[in-house]
């Protein structure tokens, strides 16, 4: 019987418990989009910061950061052996993290002096190198995406995987201004070791010290200096998890952590850590957070999540109270058909379980197809704001059919039970509730 | 003079005639009572006159206007001039006290007018309820603010809808007084119901059986009898 | 009694003895309002509190002497007056010579700066210990301090001389008998010294060096007697290998030569000898940059490191706008004619205009996603509301109402409700607004005025539609069905 009272509600009232329905849906769509936004955003915001450049940089143990210091281009003992070795550079793509690991290039700088008597600075690097990596994948890799604020202005950015001329370089703005230089032109480049007829392949314009240097293919500057096979530092843009308290101990020393601490510092995306493992598959090698852009991302993307999870939770409120209060109207409504249950000897408990049933079955079909809206919505913002797919996380699902069980049976049972506390005979009558 | 007449009217819903060629005429200051059993067509009638529904066939003259085929907007306006209803289920808007409900019909119909109001409450005995809510009120005292709202703008004709088929006997007598009252002074009164005694109370009853009517009552005793004072 | 006053008695009375069921269409409404205007305020404030975080990237403009100019800090104090002040977080001013430490004459970059300043403009550097707040107190970089030992609480004797161009001051007339003084960088950049005197043949009669710089058991070697005597006697300027170098100091004494060559008389040479402060190390960078190489310290002990006061090498500045604003300020500072010159950091100018678009159109989605959905709900809601009182509105078309009229009166009373739901709704969502604020960004929100008075429009036209569609069905009907069925 209680299944045939439930099944007459719920298809001769279809339309009643149709609107309940939608706005469960509605919530369902709000709570699962949010959430599910809220997740990602954090990837997402992550690989805008990308912009930002490198946050790791690898160099030789040896070479510190002196050479930096000084300008101490050539000639030196100490600087001689400060290198790491071409070979190893691809190895960065097989830590732990490798998936974390969005974009790295090798540089090796050099003085070159120019036709005109001046020097520069040449600094060699890959810019879209193609890579295959000893694991069977293969990725690309270089400063065309590392230093995506730069501005080519004439010319085009050097390209590795063919079409481009014989020994292309690329000069800043402030440099080709200077000695003249146009894209096209031939532009011959001494080193300390050999000497290269080059072209001009494009002029960009960084904003920065960057816009007095040239840049060049690795292998250019490796002639130029004599260093074959050799780089003397490595950028690396990585996707990182904000710095906690953990990763700070153990970016002092990882070895005093406890082994469980060890574990879970090791397992996470902390720049700490990925540091740590870029230490351990290149031998001789210092790798180092790049604070300005490490700490940075760690701030913006803290604050962009806990914006997101406010308007979220302030967004689940109000879907909640906007379900509950519906949910509310709608016992209210049905007010006679409670007394008149009550009155022809309904127990409480009965006309609560129809009454919830009913509401439940609506719940768990307003919420599903709730669901599937949600997963459009975050689609749409995904698509529309980052041009990526927002990852679906299974454990939403639960956790929306919990929150709309919870919101229904919030909003339903105090009103069944107002409704019942009333007098069958009253509300039958008419003229109360 | 008739103030109503139904001439050949019928109501077809698909293959069920709801009623049959019915004739009837009620003239002005008249008591009817309508009578027959359930499913008898005595709803439908109701609604007709009540400008609340269309005849299938016929012709229905209100005040010598036919208003079978006035539109559904007119109709409101005819039964918002001519007509003052009283339900079953008195139907008071829940919220409103007394008065207000009372006013309600007035300002539907022309200015609301609270001393007025008051008035009529007062004719139906419930002067001092005047600002109770309808919850406060028991049944019959809601239908004696039903009847005062159904002749508060001085309509032509009171249309009862079983006025008493939820009151106890106290209240029926009490109502049907009321009814007694209007119609001595000149209102014209048709009372739907299945009540023989409700009916004896009118001038005339109708009886309808399978939506024809089967007879017309003149009750002698109306005269006579005064039950209703 | 007027027909309005009849109409506001109805609507006041359904509303306040229907209080539970007005409560929930009122609180229905204020909800969406709310969400409504908390949401359209933080979307018009992220950008500005954003922007503000993305200042912890450090400096967006640079500041240097325009060409044959030099800065000092008055200087673009008083160009830096177009940018108003709550824009303008942070302006680091930066000095920067060779210091020699003395211990081991090896040499680094100090820089000169405002401590204070340095926070706002590279909120990123990482100290370990504190930032100076005192006179002679330094702040290190990492390397710095891996190379010398320098700890927390070490003490660093610096001294410093100036740059071995610097005696390039003109090319006056070299005559006989004259004394001439010169420099020239040894090995680790050090700087040499000579002074010498020539003889009436222009030859050279008497020559001291200075090579305290460079590595005493090498170079150091250059400063002996064995050395200086094989300059005596030779004419300017020194040929190439005219002097014998000192076997294992090469490069010191190609210093020397080269100093030689470059002696000016010593009339028009500045500063020959230099200064030396001890300093104690009260915090220790890292940055994983450049920094890491350099010793800070204030302006204020550079300049008497230096015997030099004022000049700035670069003022970094944090400025907290949008990229057409800042290009604007940069246009105008270089416009000025003030003896700076501005440079934007395109790195983080641009990187910073591309996150903050998508941060923003983020926000916005989710918004018009949020408000759309709360919409619907309310909406909802009012349609179950109405639908409720079906019956009555059967009844006041039975009293004789006409369709216009019930639909006034229904309309009144949801925008009656949409006014007031959407004023409580305002304030709500500026509270809303502000929590977020408050708790994402650590500071307060500017209220939109406007936003009140559009959020009631906004929330009385929602619950109006809203109500619409069920009053339209409900006048549709028969009142003879309502009132008789049930």
């Amino acid at each position: 019987m209680l299944f045939r009272m439930i099944k007459g509600v719920l298809i001769r009232q279809w339309s009643k418990m149709l609107l309940i329905a939608f706005t469960i849906a509605l919530g369902a769509s709000l709570a699962t989009s949010m959430i599910n936004v809220m997740l990602d955003v954090g990837d997402k915001v992550n690989q805008e910061l990308k912009a930002y450049g490198a946050n790791i940089t690898v160099r030789s143990q040896d070479a510190s950061l002196l050479a930096d210091l000084y300008d101490v281009e050539d000639g030196g003992e100490a600087i001689a052996t400060a290198y790491l070795n071409e070979a190893d550079v691809g190895k960065i793509k097989t830590i732990f993290w490798t998936y974390n690991i969005v974009d790295f290039a090798p540089f090796l700088e050099t003085e070159v002096t120019l036709p005109s008597g001046n020097t520069a600075m040449a600094e060699g690097t890959w810019f879209n190198h193609h890579l295959d990596l000893p694991t069977g994948e293969s990725v690309d890799a270089g400063v065309v995406s590392l230093r995506s604020w730069w501005d080519v202005t004439e010319g085009a950015w050097i390209d590795e995987q063919g079409g481009a001329a014989e020994n292309p370089v690329m000069v800043g703005a402030v440099l080709a201004e200077r000695e003249g230089l146009h894209a096209g032109d031939a532009l011959s480049l001494k080193g300390s070791a050999g000497e290269v007829q080059a072209v001009v392949a494009g002029v960009y314009d960084a904003g920065g010290d960057e816009d007095e240097q040239i840049y060049a293919p690795l292998a250019l500057v490796q002639t130029l200096s004599g260093t074959e096979g050799k780089v003397s530092s490595i950028e690396v843009s990585a996707l990182t998890t904000p710095d906690n308290d953990l990763a700070r101990k153990a970016a002092k020393n990882p070895k005093a952590l406890s082994q469980r601490d060890y574990d879970t510092w090791y397992c996470t995306a902390y720049v700490s850590a990925i540091c740590y493992q870029i230490m351990e598959v290149i031998p001789g090698s210092v790798a180092s957070a790049v604070r300005q852009v490490a700490d940075s991302e760690g701030t913006i993307l803290d604050k962009t999540q806990l914006l997101m999870i406010l308007i979220t939770i302030m967004s689940l409120i109000g879907s909640a109270l906007g379900i509950s209060n519906l949910v509310t109207a709608s016992v209210m409504e049905r007010s006679q058909e409670i007394g008149l249950l009550k009155a022809i000897g309904a127990h409480d408990k009965a006309i609560t379980g129809v009454f919830m049933t009913e509401i439940l079955i609506t719940a768990l079909f307003g919420g599903t197809v709730g669901y599937f809206m949600g997963f459009g919505f975050a689609q749409l913002i995904g698509r529309s704001v980052f041009g990526a797919a927002i990852e679906m996380k299974p454990l939403v699902i639960p956790v929306v059919a919990v929150l709309i069980s919870l919101v229904t049976i919030a909003g339903s049972l105090p009103a069944i039970r107002m409704v019942l506390r009333l007098d069958p005979a009253e509300v039958l009558h008419g003229s109360k509730a | 003079m008739s103030l109503l007449e139904l001439k050949n009217v019928s109501k077809i819903y698909g293959e069920l005639k709801a009623l049959d060629n019915v004739n009837i005429h009620v003239d002005q200051g008249e008591w009817v009572a309508i009578m027959g059993p359930s499913g008898s067509g005595k709803s439908t009638m109701m609604n007709i006159i009540g400008c609340m529904d269309k005849p299938s066939l016929g012709e229905v003259l209100l005040d010598g206007v036919d208003i079978s085929k006035e539109s559904s907007r007119k109709l409101t306006d005819i039964r918002r001039d001519k007509i003052g209803l009283v339900f079953q289920q008195f139907h008071m808007v829940n919220y409103l006290t007394a008065v207000e409900n009372v006013m309600v019909s007035q300002y539907y119909h022309s200015m609301p007018d609270e001393k007025e109001a008051l008035d009529a409450l007062e004719l139906v005995g419930l002067r001092e309820r005047a600002h109770h809510l309808p919850s406060q009120l028991s049944g019959g005292e809601q239908q004696r603010v039903c009847v005062a709202r159904a002749l508060i703008n001085h309509p032509e004709l009171i249309l009862a809808d079983e006025p008493t088929g939820n009151l106890d006997e106290t209240n029926e007598n009490i109502v049907l007084n009321l009814f007694s009252q209007l119609h001595k002074e000149g209102t014209t009164l048709i009372v739907v119901t299945h009540d023989p005694e409700v009916a004896e109370a009118a001038q005339r009853t109708i009886v309808l059986e399978h939506g024809r009517v089967a007879r017309e009552v003149v009750n002698e005793s109306f005269e006579l009898g005064r039950k209703y004072i | 009694m007027s027909r309005r006053k009849m109409f506001l008695r109805m609507i006041t009375a359904s509303l306040l003895r229907r209080r539970s069921r007005m409560l929930v269409a009122l609180l229905s409404i204020a909800i969406g309002a709310a969400i409504l205007s908390g949401l359209v305020t933080i979307y018009y404030d992220v950008p500005r509190q954003m922007q503000a975080q993305f200042r912890s990237y450090g400096a967006n403009v640079l500041l240097v002497p325009s060409e044959g100019a030099e800065m000092t800090l008055e200087g673009a104090g008083k160009a830096l007056e177009g940018i108003p002040a709550d824009q303008l977080l942070g302006r680091t001013p930066y000095r920067y010579v060779n210091v020699q430490m003395v211990r081991n004459q090896q040499t680094f970059v100090a820089a000169g700066t405002d401590f204070e300043q340095v926070k706002t403009t590279s909120p990123y550097f990482t100290v370990e210990g504190e930032y100076p707040s005192g006179i002679r107190q330094i702040l290190v970089g990492k390397s710095v301090a891996d190379t010398l030992g320098l700890k927390v609480g070490s003490v660093a004797e610096l001294s410093y001389r100036p740059a071995a161009s610097g005696s390039e001051t003109g090319a006056a007339e070299i005559k006989p008998g004259d004394t001439l003084a010169g420099s020239a960088e040894g090995f680790g950049q050090g700087p040499v010294y000579v002074t010498l005197t020539l003889d009436d043949e222009m030859k050279i009669a008497e020559i001291t060096v200075d090579v305290s710089s460079q590595t005493e058991e090498f170079g150091g070697q250059c400063g002996e007697e064995f050395f200086t005597r094989r300059f005596l006697g030779k004419s300017l300027p020194l040929q190439e290998g005219e002097i014998d170098a000192v076997s294992g100091a090469t490069v010191t004494s190609e210093a020397l030569v080269s100093a030689v060559n470059s002696a000016r008389p010593t009339e028009n040479v500045t500063a020959v000898t230099g200064n030396t402060l001890n300093l104690r190390v009260t915090g220790i960078l890292e940055t994983g940059g450049k920094e890491e190489g350099y010793i800070f310290m204030s302006l204020e002990d550079l300049g008497v490191l230096t015997g030099e006061n004022g000049r700035l090498d670069v003022m970094e500045l944090s400025v907290s706008a949008g990229a057409e604003e800042l290009a604007g300020y940069v246009d105008a500072l270089n416009g000025s004619g003030s003896g700076v010159a501005a440079r934007l950091v395109k790195r983080i100018t641009n990187s910073e205009t591309a996150v903050l678009g998508k941060l923003q159109s983020l926000v916005f989605l989710v918004t018009a996603v949020v408000l759309l959905l709360t919409m619907i709900c309310v909406s909802t809601t009012m349609m179950a509301v109405v639908t409720e009182r079906r019956k009555e509105i059967g009844l006041r078309k039975a009293l004789g109402a006409s369709d216009g009229s019930i639909r006034t009166e229904f309309l009144g009373e949801g925008m009656f409700l949409g006014m007031l739901g959407g004023l409580l709704g305002a304030v709500l969502g500026f509270g809303f607004a502000q929590i977020i604020s408050v708790n994402v960004f650590g500071g307060s929100i500017t209220l939109q005025p406007l936003l009140v008075p559009v959020t009631m429009i906004v929330s009385m036209a929602i619950s109006a539609l809203s109500c619409l569609l069920p009053i339209r069905n409900a006048v549709a009907i028969d009142p003879a069905l309502v009132l008789k069925g049930e």
